[in-house]
């Protein structure tokens, strides 16, 4: 193997780590913002680092310009659904609060 | 050696997700389960060399689809969530017996199919000998909209009756968005805004590429559909803001315009969706369009529609 195979190999099983890391953390965090936290580590730096390790396999600059507009991709969805799931808890706790004062 | 393992895998987290999805007891568990399911089910047909089905897969079974499912489990209270056992009235052992005699019987099935499978290439080499007629240099697509059209036609079909039944329950005139939605926010407004664009480039890319490689009409307007969603999610009512006739002209478009093609290619003297060889091409790109707008009309009515409580029956509605 040439060292890109091997860097490739480094950066995928990192992102591997966050993966990883990321469905422990969701599967045992206490709460949902916590949980959210754990979820958005994976998405973004567990999707960059598989991605960057990619980025040594791609054939071309256009296939590896794909592999990055994917990632920005990746990111703005992952980050953008965890403001509205957030967001939306934040609303259902003030609703309860409300609630409970009455 | 690997390869065998990673499918062996595949296979077998399929069947269990796929139980799962069956024996939970949440609805909401067993709705997330079924969108694994189909994501694992499309791994396993991009396995099997079939990207075409396996992109369809993704975004129509378990994207959209997903999607349609928890958006319904709003619409229960919190106690209606948890599924109702034996509701049957069958006695238990009864019931048990049906569903051993059942699967035996599918397994059986499944079995004699297999065996029944053509050991050759089946039908790959005369599709190779006609490619040239076909208009299109993708066998799939040269299949599925030229030599069996007719099924193409029939599959639109299908999505257009399903959307007619949603209406015969609501009716069209519920077909409106909520007043009293909550303003999504302004990243998920910023959102729609950014991501549309680029939603109804990446519909067309895929459209286009069907003619050449794995994409084409049902890809797209999934895309396509899912794109007005995403509007409608965030704080762009795309039930108001297109016109009831447009609604309805791009409901229906993808099946009529097949049909028109097919009854003035008939007219011509050759059968039904039988097109010009040297045209073929062309009026492919056409009926795949127009199928494609109109499946992405019919995906977002869906949502639309069950989201802002026009599918809901009167009493539920009333009660909330």
């Amino acid at each position: 193997m040439s060292w890109m195979d091997w860097t490739t190999v480094v950066f995928v099983a990192a992102g591997g780590v966050f993966f990883s890391a990321g469905t422990l953390g969701l599967l045992r965090f206490p709460d949902l913002f916590c949980r959210l936290h754990a979820l958005t580590k994976a998405d973004n730096l567990g999707v960059g680092l598989i991605i960057f390790g990619l980025l040594f396999q791609a054939g071309s600059v256009a296939d590896g310009a794909k592999l990055v507009v994917i990632w920005g991709l990746a990111l703005l969805a992952g980050s953008s659904s965890c403001y509205a799931i957030g967001r939306h808890q934040l609303g259902a706790e003030a609703d309860g609060a409300k609630e409970d004062n009455a | 050696m690997l390869e065998t393992a990673l499918d062996v895998f595949l296979g077998l987290l399929i069947l269990g997700l796929a139980l799962r999805a069956l024996t939970v007891t949440r609805l909401y568990e067993s709705a997330i389960f079924f969108i694994a399911f189909g994501l694992s089910m499309a791994l396993a047909w991009a396995r099997l060399a079939a990207p075409d089905v396996a992109l369809a897969e993704a975004a129509i079974g378990a994207g959209l689809l997903g999607v349609l499912l928890i958006d319904s489990l709003g619409d229960f209270r919190e106690e209606q969530l948890e599924q109702e056992g034996g509701r049957s009235g069958w006695p238990e052992a009864a019931a048990n017996a049906a569903v051993l005699l059942a699967g035996l019987l599918l397994a059986g099935i499944m079995v004699a199919a297999v065996h029944a499978m053509p050991t050759g290439e089946g039908l790959t080499a005369v599709v190779a000998a006609n490619m040239e007629s076909s208009g299109v240099e993708h066998p799939v697509t040269a299949v599925l909209l030229n030599f069996r059209g007719y099924d193409t036609w029939l599959e639109i079909g299908v999505l257009w009756l399903a959307m007619l039944a949603i209406f015969c329950v609501g009716g069209f005139a519920g077909f409106r968005g909520q007043a009293d939605a909550p303003k999504p926010g302004l990243v998920i407004e910023w959102l729609a805004r950014l991501l549309t664009p680029l939603m109804v480039l990446a519909g067309g890319y895929l459209l286009w590429l069907g003619k050449v490689a794995p994409g084409g009409a049902f890809q797209a307007g999934v895309v396509w559909g899912a794109a007005g969603i995403l509007l409608h999610l965030g704080g762009y009512p795309m039930a108001e803001k297109l016109s009831p006739r447009l609604w309805k002209t791009g409901l229906a478009a993808g099946f009529g315009f097949f049909l028109l093609l097919g009854l003035v290619f008939m007219g011509g003297g050759r059968t039904f969706l039988e097109y010009p060889p040297e045209q073929a091409g062309f009026w492919i790109l056409m009926v795949e369009t127009v199928a494609a707008a109109s499946i992405g009309f019919t995906l977002m009515c869906f949502f639309i529609y069950l989201n802002s409580g026009g599918g809901r029956p009167a009493a539920s509605r009333a009660a909330t």
